[in-house]
């Protein structure tokens, strides 16, 4: 890898990261989980630095990232789920505005990946339904779907009703 | 009180800036990725040259009959660059199986072309030089190659012969196509189509551990209980042989457990063979009391059923099936659904929606898929169970229901009181259209007099 390269990664993870980070966080629920599975999909770019095709590289390594995230850790014993940080009082929030995104964050962590990844994908990232299907290697229905039963989801943990079973259908 | 999509969309956009602000990334990223690629990049050239990868060690695996030597017969130290959070490539252990040690049959293996042009745009044939042999045996039926290559995440392609198959007679399975960082790799083969007996080879790290799911039973009080057999595995890697009904989803009845460097349960990555899939059922016999069988599609029909024997494991003429609803989900609508209906020899029942909706995302112009529904305990017929199954289609979202025989209309209600569909029913069944999503709704059925005959819920998915 030439040098022109390392200087334009540099500049991509500078100007990009803060936005990587944080869908990793929404796909991991984890800081530790997230700056990994951050580290594992921009080694990967790295790797492909000087073949990613377009001007912006940054659609690709999302698309690494919710991959990675999505696919292969389908964990079925048991899902570390840690809690946000506190409030920072820095933060111009009120502390029921940000308890209510706990609660939001806390509930997300509860979807199955890829669901989470729809949801994600969809509300935080703000991709359309075909873009969504596009990274996720899905189609258009089940992202429609996903969405529709992980909403449903959604509101039953946040309204504490017993939590239902979610299909994972991508 | 009943949140709304809104009110959930709003609050999942306004999750991204709480992220931002106590998430930042690290300062240093680059440089941290930039060495954790290069740790990874002489990881896999101390693996060309012939060193054990460390990782094995680090699974506690006792021992090793293909240990590497180096140039002075000593077994060679581990690598110092490794990261032991990490496994190592599939691609990067020694080739496992019983022909590992036929050194001349593997390599000519190696090198058997991965031409298919069954499926347009697949993935592309490695270099030669850059691919490894996996896995290479025999299992119940065949014998079976795994064929790794590629510079990054390796591409995978499974070559299936007859036992004691020749490299030449060896040919590929199905598509080669492209592996996921860490996840286990298996095929599912039907090595003697005429027979009901799959074959299913594995292949993942050493020190780990492998189960099939070959059913499932269903007791009077609708209690579901998963039946599972392990593969036989060494060194990471096992065949088995199972009969009974093509399972489903076949993508989530493997499982491969392991301990390092995440502990838990993982789905591989499954590839079916061309002749697994080529492999044709006799149609079963479904019961149509309401004679609806003229307005869905057979195909999908017997694919419902299918499903549910599938996932069961049990012989779809053993649980009755009977066709329930079904048809487009309005007046000359490309997008369809069929609600079959099944007693368990117990007597509990369940039901399961198929869905078939038009799209250009696959060739056909349509895609098909199967949801399967709760269990209710023995003590309803199923024609005395309501089913209301919501189904997203294109447009918008519908309700495939099933109801008493002698309702003629049904309403819709959502849990805020308004109403999402009002509808009439033939012979108690109908598909139809609804206004926003259902969940938590009810429904309510009224007979030709105006009289309310029975109420019930939306009906929720398998407890699976």
């Amino acid at each position: 890898m030439g040098r022109r390269n390392d200087d334009t990664f540099e500049a991509f993870v500078a100007a990009r990261s803060h936005d990587l980070m944080r869908t990793a966080v929404l796909l991991t629920r984890d800081r530790g989980h997230a700056e990994d599975l951050l580290q594992t999909a921009l080694a990967k770019a790295y790797g492909r630095w000087n073949r990613i095709d377009g001007d912006d590289p940054y659609p690709y390594v999302r698309r690494i990232l919710v991959t990675t995230a999505a696919s292969w850790r389908r964990l079925r014993v048991t899902q570390e789920i840690v809690a946000l940080p506190t409030h920072d009082a820095s933060t111009p929030d009120s502390t029921e505005v940000v308890a209510e995104r706990d609660r939001m964050a806390a509930a997300l962590a509860t979807l199955p990946p890829r669901m989470r990844a729809v949801l994600v994908l969809r509300y935080t990232e703000d991709l359309s339904e075909a873009a969504t299907a596009g990274m996720l290697g899905c189609s258009v229905h089940t992202v429609r779907s996903q969405t529709v039963r992980g909403l449903a989801r959604l509101r039953a943990v946040l309204a504490a009703a017993a939590p239902s079973i979610a299909f994972e259908e991508c | 009180m009943t949140i709304s999509d809104t009110e959930l969309e709003r609050g999942l956009r306004g999750l991204g800036s709480r992220i931002d602000h106590v998430y930042p990334a690290p300062a240093d990223l680059a440089r941290r990725t930039r060495e954790r690629y290069r740790a990874q990049r002489r990881g896999r050239i101390a693996m060309a040259t012939g060193v054990l990868v460390a990782a094995l060690v680090v699974v506690g695996v006792p021992a090793l009959t293909s240990t590497v030597l180096d140039g002075q017969g000593k077994a060679a130290a581990p690598t110092t660059g490794a990261d032991p959070g990490r496994l190592p490539s599939l691609a990067e252990l020694p080739t496992r199986g019983s022909l590992s040690n036929d050194r001349g049959w593997v390599d000519a293996v190696r090198l058997l072309p991965w031409s298919w042009t069954a499926v347009p745009g697949t993935t592309p044939e490695a270099p030669v030089d850059t691919r490894r042999v996996a896995f290479a045996g025999d299992v119940p039926g065949a014998r079976v190659a795994l064929v790794l290559g590629g510079d990054e995440e390796p591409a995978a392609a499974w070559f299936t012969g007859p036992l004691g198959a020749s490299p030449e007679q060896m040919s590929l399975a199905a598509a080669p196509s492209d592996t996921i960082d860490q996840a286990p790799l298996a095929l599912l083969d039907v090595p003697d189509p005429a027979s009901e007996s799959r074959t299913l080879v594995v292949v993942a790290w050493p020190g780990e551990t492998a189960s099939v799911v070959t059913g499932r039973s269903v007791d009077a009080a609708g209690k579901t209980s998963e039946q599972r057999r392990p593969v036989p595995m060494s060194l990471g890697v096992g065949a088995i042989m199972t009969d009974g009904p093509p399972p489903y989803p076949a993508q989530t009845q493997l499982w491969v457990d392991r301990t390092i460097p995440v502990r838990g349960s993982y789905n591989p990555t499954l590839t079916i063979s061309a002749r697994a899939l080529a492999v044709g059922h006799p149609a079963t016999e479904v019961a149509d009391p309401r004679g609806l069988r003229g307005s869905v599609r057979a195909d999908d029909l017997q694919a419902t059923v299918a499903a549910l024997a599938g996932y069961y494991g049990i012989p779809a003429e053993d649980l009755r099936p009977t066709l329930l609803a079904g048809g487009p989900v309005e007046p000359g609508s490309p997008h369809s659904t069929v609600l079959v209906g099944v007693t368990f020899p117990s007597g509990a029942t369940t039901g399961a929606l198929g869905i078939r909706w038009a799209t250009t995302d696959d060739p056909s112009g349509s895609m098909f898929q199967v949801a399967l529904t709760e269990v209710t305990p023995s003590g309803a017929a199923l024609a005395d169970r309501v089913f209301a199954v919501p189904a997203s289609v294109p447009g918008g979202l519908a309700l495939t229901i099933s109801g008493p025989e002698t309702a003629t209309r049904v309403v819709v209600t959502g849990r805020d009181g308004a109403t999402l569909a009002e509808s009439g029913l033939a012979r108690g069944a109908a598909v139809v259209r609804v206004s926003a999503n259902p969940d938590g709704a009810t429904l309510r059925f009224f007979d030709t007099a105006g009289a309310l005959v029975a109420t019930a819920p939306i009906t929720g998915p398998v407890d699976r």
